[in-house]
């Protein structure tokens, strides 16, 4: 899992790549959360490159909504690729997160 | 032509990241096609993780039995293990509601639902003190 992080005016848009998976989410989950909790403005999170996420990857993203809720910061992801959308979709995830096809929506 | 892999994994999370990176590195796991390969994936880590965390109380070593057999249209497997008794079919699973507010949304729980939407069947038995869950999962190329 290779985890980027870009500045665009103020906004944090965060690259994931690989798998987000019971081997890799902890470590995910403790470099994304500190780095939310300071950041300020809203954040992107570009998943064209995630290639897989299960469970343990969705409980990231819960608890970054959670984190983000609290800070007042606006969360959305994109580009999330079919079999990806597939787990936001059965879990619901879908109502909880913005969702844009793209970067360009943003 | 069908192919049978077995494999016996140990009941810890290093053991089980090896096992699946393993079977990714297959050359019959490059031939499925991306939704199988994703829903193998996403099953297997999902209820081998399940038996790891709440399968046993002691600290002893446990073997848990997979048996992969991917055909040119579906996939089964086969997880055995010697933990309690658990039929995920009768789980009530924690998360799944997706009407509920996020703020009252318990954090995980969905492993087992997620395991049980992305498979075609799944059936349950105890037999000789173990546990035996037989998942297929399907996904020609004709899709859902």
């Amino acid at each position: 899992m290779e985890i980027g992080f870009e500045m665009k005016d103020k906004m944090t848009i965060v690259h994931l790549q690989g798998r987000l998976d019971a081997e890799t989410s902890p470590a995910a989950e403790s470099q994304l959360l500190p780095r939310l909790s300071a950041s300020g403005g809203n954040w992107l999170v570009d998943l064209k490159d995630l290639e897989f996420i299960s469970s343990a990857g969705l409980r990231v993203f819960l608890m970054l909504a959670k984190r983000a809720r609290e800070c007042g910061t606006k969360l959305t992801l994109c580009s999330l690729r079919p079999g990806v959308r597939n787990v936001f979709e059965i879990s619901g995830f879908c109502t909880i997160f913005a969702i844009e096809d793209s970067p360009a929506g943003i | 032509m069908e192919q049978i892999l077995r494999y016996r994994v140990q009941n810890d999370f290093s053991a089980l990241s090896r096992f699946l990176e393993e079977l990714r590195g297959l050359p019959g796991y490059a031939r499925l096609n991306e939704r199988q390969a994703y829903r193998l994936g996403l099953v297997l880590e999902e209820m081998i993780s399940n038996i790891i965390k709440y399968g046993y109380d002691d600290s002893k070593v446990h073997e848990i039995e997979v048996v992969i057999r991917w055909g040119d249209m579906k996939i089964t497997v086969e997880l055995s293990d010697d933990g309690h008794p658990f039929d995920p079919m009768r789980h009530h699973c924690p998360g799944s509601n997706s009407a509920e507010p996020l703020e009252q949304r318990p954090i995980g729980g969905l492993g087992i639902h997620l395991a049980r939407q992305m498979s075609e069947e799944m059936t349950y038995r105890r037999e000789n003190g173990r546990n035996i869950l037989q998942i297929q999962i399907g996904g020609g190329v004709a899709g859902d």
